[in-house]
């Protein structure tokens, strides 16, 4: 099987994807002959030419608007932000149309439309190119949120995206594009809605995905050693969220940290810690824990990074803590 | 109050200065924006202006121009009108400081994890229960353990699984102990039978039988003996169901051997009933049977526990004797040794006999001990004069 990076492996889906269904075209800021900031379209424009890429100027509520407007018309438009942290710009009439012109239609139109774009703390972006935004969309009706943390599901994920007639975004760490990992040939799509165990045990239960996913893996490692078994889950998508796998870990295990790079009040840990009280109280042994990153805009300064991220250390203590409560 | 002058950071990566010269003379006012004092770095020397206003006082004991002084230290202040430099507290050097260690110390307020805060609704009363988790109070159910006076180790007292699991094995533990406390010791009834006629009865059967159908033993007599014998004892039958000497009832006896596949109990049922030959037949195929993956091989899942006695054959572990008792569940344990040749007196004569080593086992709270020494002697006559019994 070929190995390859995050990104590479997402710019192999897409192009797969472009191949397979001409009504796909790609618009954004550096996404035609430069191939992407972040390498997302690399090569491609030389393959598809100016039809299929196509460089926006810097306003993304026109361009975005423009996309879901040619999605009702019949296209497959992919939006590409670069950051996401851009594509606010545009909410308003995600929000507004987007999502909801599907329902407002009483289902006669659809907006497939893929939005994509980096997140995360990564590279000392700073505050406004450093946002993970995933719970705001989680929040919405209409939005598909997905979340890769490996290659292959960056590759599998983004081709089911690109068939699926629902808004898709399609989020990706900074902190992960250049990872390596296996990746599957051909045709090969990961549904939505389904976790990956990424690593099986018996202690503890631990959700978490991006960058923060490849730092707990690293911590179950170390713990390992020291007799706690970790179990921990991916959940590739965020919406539709796989409640049932990590339900039935958390029956097997009895207790369930989030680790999250995003902020506590109201992200994807507090939904899921309510929907394990709600569906699963009978398995917890402990509280839901989660461990987030402080709730402050990311600041410039590697230093002060470094104090509002979760470390390993800090995710090693709450496995710890969690196991012996 | 007085502003702090102190040198300043004049690069990012300046950590120490030196004062070349000051522009305003100490008791001189100095106006916001003026050119105070220039600054000496390892890069350049640069003019400092004065952010405030004030009349400058440099302390008696603070550096002068030309010493090398910390970024951060003291050097002078700028006193308001009508501050006296009396006025000044002492202020400490200013130290370097780590930043994110500093960030970290502010941060309580927004820290990593916000569940930690401390809550911030009234004290809750008094629990009059334990606290005890969901899933513990479901193991709890399923297990049967009166949670109610337990002690929690989980974290605010809880009680957690592992709590219920252990008071569950510790009661499983504490049931398993009065039977044990109360049961009787194991008695042991022992006798050599003489058994010359049943070893010669066999070699004669032996010599006679045909080639293709299985060697006689003496254990399948010994078996068929016992089982015949123990008809004549009701009392000491699994269930003590029947009339004595009926012939009706079907008596099984677990047989305990080793064979080359090793270790097997195995039921042969309606022993007393069924003629020698059958169970010569079914003894031949318990020893050729292949090795399976557990030891107990009996016909019958269910006929094992029915069996009225269980005849251990110590002759194949070439043992004569054998301690412990029965196990639970086993009432009565004959153990058969080894037939062995003795010589021993009989009316004035010295004779040669073979002997068969019995030892009968049971709990004298579980088995009429009287009963027991009867089927014993009655057996040791049997197995003495086999005949009668056998070609019935």
């Amino acid at each position: 099987m070929p190995e390859m990076t995050f990104v590479e492996a997402a710019c192999e889906g897409l192009s797969e994807e472009m191949a397979r269904d001409p009504s796909i075209f790609v618009v954004g800021e550096g996404i035609g002959p430069r191939g992407g900031n972040f390498n997302t379209t690399l090569g491609l424009y030389e393959r598809y030419g100016e039809m299929r890429l196509r460089d926006m100027p810097i306003s993304e509520r026109g361009f975005t608007a423009m996309c879901t407007g040619a999605a009702l018309a019949g296209a497959r438009p992919v939006v590409d932000f670069m950051f996401i942290d851009f594509l606010l710009d545009a909410l308003g009439d995600l929000i507004h149309q987007t999502s909801k012109l599907h329902w407002l239609s009483g289902g006669r139109l659809k907006v497939p439309i893929v939005l994509r774009g980096c997140i995360g703390v990564f590279g000392a972006a700073a505050a406004h190119h450093s946002n993970n935004c995933y719970p705001f969309f989680c929040h919405l009706p209409g939005f598909r949120v997905v979340v890769p943390s490996t290659p292959a599901d960056a590759k599998g994920l983004l081709k089911t995206a690109l068939r699926s007639d629902d808004p898709v975004l399609f989020l990706e760490h900074k902190g992960i594009l250049s990872v390596r990992g296996q990746v599957p040939e051909g045709e090969h799509l990961v549904p939505f809605g389904q976790a990956r165990i990424a690593r099986a045990g018996s202690d503890v239960t631990v959700v978490s995905l991006g960058l923060m996913l490849h730092h707990v893996l690293a911590v179950a490692d170390q713990l390992a050693q020291e007799g706690t078994s970790v179990e921990v889950i991916d959940p590739r998508t965020l919406a539709p969220l796989d409640m049932a796998t990590i339900l039935e870990s958390v029956h097997r295990t009895g207790r369930l940290l989030i680790v999250d790079e995003d902020y506590g009040p109201c992200g994807i840990g507090a939904e899921i810690s309510a929907r394990v009280m709600e569906e699963g109280f009978d398995d917890l042994d402990a509280p839901v824990r989660r461990v987030n990153g402080a709730f402050v805009p990311i600041p410039s300064s590697p230093a002060l990074v470094a104090a509002v991220v979760p470390d390993d250390q800090a995710i090693a203590k709450a496995i710890r803590d969690l196991v012996t409560e | 109050m007085a502003h702090r002058i102190a040198m300043p950071r004049l690069g990012w990566t300046m950590e120490k200065g030196r004062v070349v010269s000051w522009y305003k003379q100490v008791g001189e006012w100095v106006q916001a924006g003026e050119p105070l004092f220039s600054v000496e770095s390892d890069k350049a020397v640069l003019d400092v202006e004065a952010l405030e206003s004030g009349t400058l006082y440099v302390p008696p004991d603070a550096p002068q121009p030309g010493d090398e002084v910390p970024v951060g230290n003291l050097l002078a202040y700028l006193l308001e009108p009508g501050e006296e430099a009396a006025d000044i507290p002492a202020m400490p050097t200013a130290q370097p400081v780590t930043v994110a260690r500093e960030v970290r110390a502010a941060l309580p307020a927004l820290d990593a994890s916000p569940n930690k805060r401390a809550p911030s609704t009234p004290q809750r009363t008094r629990r009059e229960t334990p606290a005890i988790s969901p899933r513990a109070r479901r193991v709890a159910r399923e297990l049967d353990v009166d949670w109610n006076t337990l002690q929690g180790s989980g974290r605010t007292g809880r009680i957690v699984e592992r709590d219920i699991r252990a008071a569950a094995a510790q009661a499983a533990r504490s049931a398993a102990l009065p039977a044990s406390q109360t049961m009787s010791p194991v008695v042991v009834q022992g006798v050599d039978a003489e058994v010359a006629e049943l070893v010669a009865l066999c070699l004669r059967l032996q010599a006679a039988s045909r080639d293709e159908s299985p060697r006689p033993t003496q254990l399948a007599f010994i078996l068929k003996l016992v089982a015949q014998t123990l008809r004549d004892y009701p009392a000491l039958l699994a269930d003590g169901r029947g009339e004595s000497g009926s012939e009706a009832i079907p008596v099984d006896i677990t047989l305990a051997i080793k064979t080359p596949a090793g270790f097997v109990r195995h039921v042969v049922h309606n022993a007393a009933a069924r003629p020698s030959y059958q169970l010569v037949a079914e003894l031949a195929r318990v020893m050729a049977a292949p090795p399976s993956g557990t030891a107990d091989v009996s016909q019958s899942a269910d006929g094992a526990g029915q069996s009225s006695l269980t005849v251990v054959d110590l002759g194949s572990y070439d043992l004569d004797r054998l301690s412990p008792g029965p196990a639970v569940g086993e009432k009565l344990v004959l153990t058969i040794g080894r037939v062995a040749p003795r010589l021993y007196r009989a009316q004035g004569e010295t004779r040669e006999g073979q002997f068969l080593p019995l030892d009968l086992a049971f709990r004298a709270d579980s088995v009429d001990a009287e009963q027991a020494h009867a089927f014993l002697l009655a057996l040791c006559d049997n197995l003495q004069a086999p005949l009668p019994l056998l070609m019935a």
